[in-house]
C-alpha cells in the first residue's frame, strides 16, 4: 500500500486519491456501470503500484454512479471531469494526464494526454449490453426483447443492470464515440495484454498481474509524454 | 474490436478463449473443451447474465453483430455449437 490513501470529495465528487503529493499525476476515468465495478479491484492494484512509483492519481466517481449521489447525465458527466481535471490540474505540480478505461474512454476525447485501456469504441455497444443483460435475465417475455426495450427507451426511463436509465441519457450516450488519435491505446486480449478482461467477468479472477503490466506501461508512457 | 480476417481454427481458439476469460473457467476445465462439450445447462458458471456478456465479447473479437433471433437455448447447448455458429456469423 502506499503511504498516501485517501477518501475525499473534490469538486462535489467523491474521489479516491493515491500517491505522493509531488509527482507526475493521473486522473481515472472508471468504465461504465456494471463494468466499473468489476474493475474496481483491477484499478486500485493499477493506482496503488503507481503510487509506488511515485504517480499520484485522482478516481473520481461520477453523479449517479459508485458513492456519488445524483443524477446520471451524459452532458453533465463530460462537464463534471473537464471541471474536476482543471481543478486538480490547478492544485497540482504537474500535468495531470488521463487514464480512461472502457467506456470512460467516451469522455475522454477533449484531453490531449491521455491513455485509452480497452476502449469501448461507441456508446452504441455500451446501450446493446445493457439492453442484452436485461433481455437476458427475461428470456421468455416478449415485451423484454433487445429491440422492444429499446423502442421503449426512446420514450421511458428503464432500469437496466441496476442503473435508472433515461431517455435522454440514452440517446446522449449512443451517439458518444471514442476518438483515439494522438492517445497511447491499450487493448487486453488478441494481441494486447494477456487477461484476465476482469469488466467482463461478473466474478472478477485476480488480475495482478495484468495490473503489473498496464501500471508498468503507464509509467514508461508519462515518461514518453514528458520527454518530448 | 474486429481484427483481420479470421480461419477456422482461429475462431475456435477465439471462442475458447472468450469463454475462459469471461466464466473465469479454470485451465483444466478450458483444456477439456471438446465439440460435445455440454455449456448451458451443464455448466455453472454459464447463467443468463454472463451470456450477455459472452455474445457482446465474441461480437467484439470477432466483429460480428448477433441478433435476438440468433440466440437460444440450442446456441449455447455445447462448445461446437457455438463454434460452428460463430464460424457461420464470421463468414456472412
Amino acid at each position: 500500500m502506499s503511504a498516501s490513501f485517501q477518501l475525499g470529495t473534490i469538486d462535489d465528487l467523491p474521489c479516491v486519491v493515491r500517491g505522493p503529493e509531488i509527482g507526475p499525476g493521473v486522473l481515472l476515468i472508471q468504465p461504465l456501470f456494471e463494468e466499473m465495478n468489476r474493475t474496481r479491484r483491477l484499478l486500485a492494484q493499477i493506482t496503488g503500484r503507481l503510487a509506488a512509483a511515485g504517480v499520484r492519481s485522482w478516481m473520481p466517481d461520477l453523479p449517479g454512479t459508485g458513492d456519488a449521489l445524483g443524477e446520471m447525465n451524459w452532458a453533465d458527466w463530460q462537464h463534471k471531469i473537464l471541471s474536476f481535471h482543471t481543478n486538480i490540474e490547478s492544485q497540482h505540480s504537474e500535468i495531470v494526464r488521463i487514464i480512461a478505461i472502457r467506456g470512460g474512454s467516451l469522455l475522454a476525447n477533449e484531453f490531449p494526454d491521455r491513455y485509452v485501456l480497452a476502449p469501448v469504441m461507441t456508446g452504441a455497444v455500451i446501450i446493446r449490453d445493457l439492453l442484452r443483460t436485461r433481455a437476458m435475465a427475461n428470456p421468455d417475455s416478449p415485451t423484454e426483447r433487445v429491440e422492444s426495450l429499446a423502442a421503449r427507451l426512446k420514450s421511458e426511463p428503464l432500469d437496466l443492470a441496476g442503473y435508472p436509465i433515461s431517455p435522454v441519457m440514452a440517446s446522449a450516450l449512443e451517439r458518444a464515440t471514442t476518438d483515439t488519435a494522438g492517445a497511447r491505446v491499450v487493448t487486453v486480449g488478441d494481441g494486447g495484454f494477456a487477461g484476465p478482461p476482469v469488466w467482463r467477468q461478473s466474478e472478477p479472477a485476480d488480475a495482478s498481474l495484468l495490473a503489473d503490466d498496464i501500471a508498468a506501461d503507464i509509467k514508461s508512457w508519462i515518461a514518453s509524454c514528458a520527454s518530448h | 474490436m474486429a481484427s483481420g480476417a479470421k480461419s477456422a481454427d482461429d475462431i475456435v481458439e477465439t471462442v475458447r478463449r472468450v469463454l475462459a476469460e469471461v466464466l473465469t473457467l479454470s485451465p483444466a476445465t478450458v483444456a477439456a473443451l471438446r465439440p460435445g462439450t455440454a455449456l448451458f445447462g451443464s455448466m455453472p458458471e454459464l447463467d443468463s447474465m454472463a451470456v450477455a456478456g459472452l455474445l457482446t465479447e465474441l461480437e467484439d473479437r470477432l466483429g460480428i453483430i448477433i441478433d435476438d433471433d440468433d440466440v437460444d437455448a440450442d446456441l449455447f447447448a455445447t462448445f461446437g455449437s457455438l463454434v460452428a455458429f460463430a464460424q457461420a456469423k464470421v463468414a456472412v
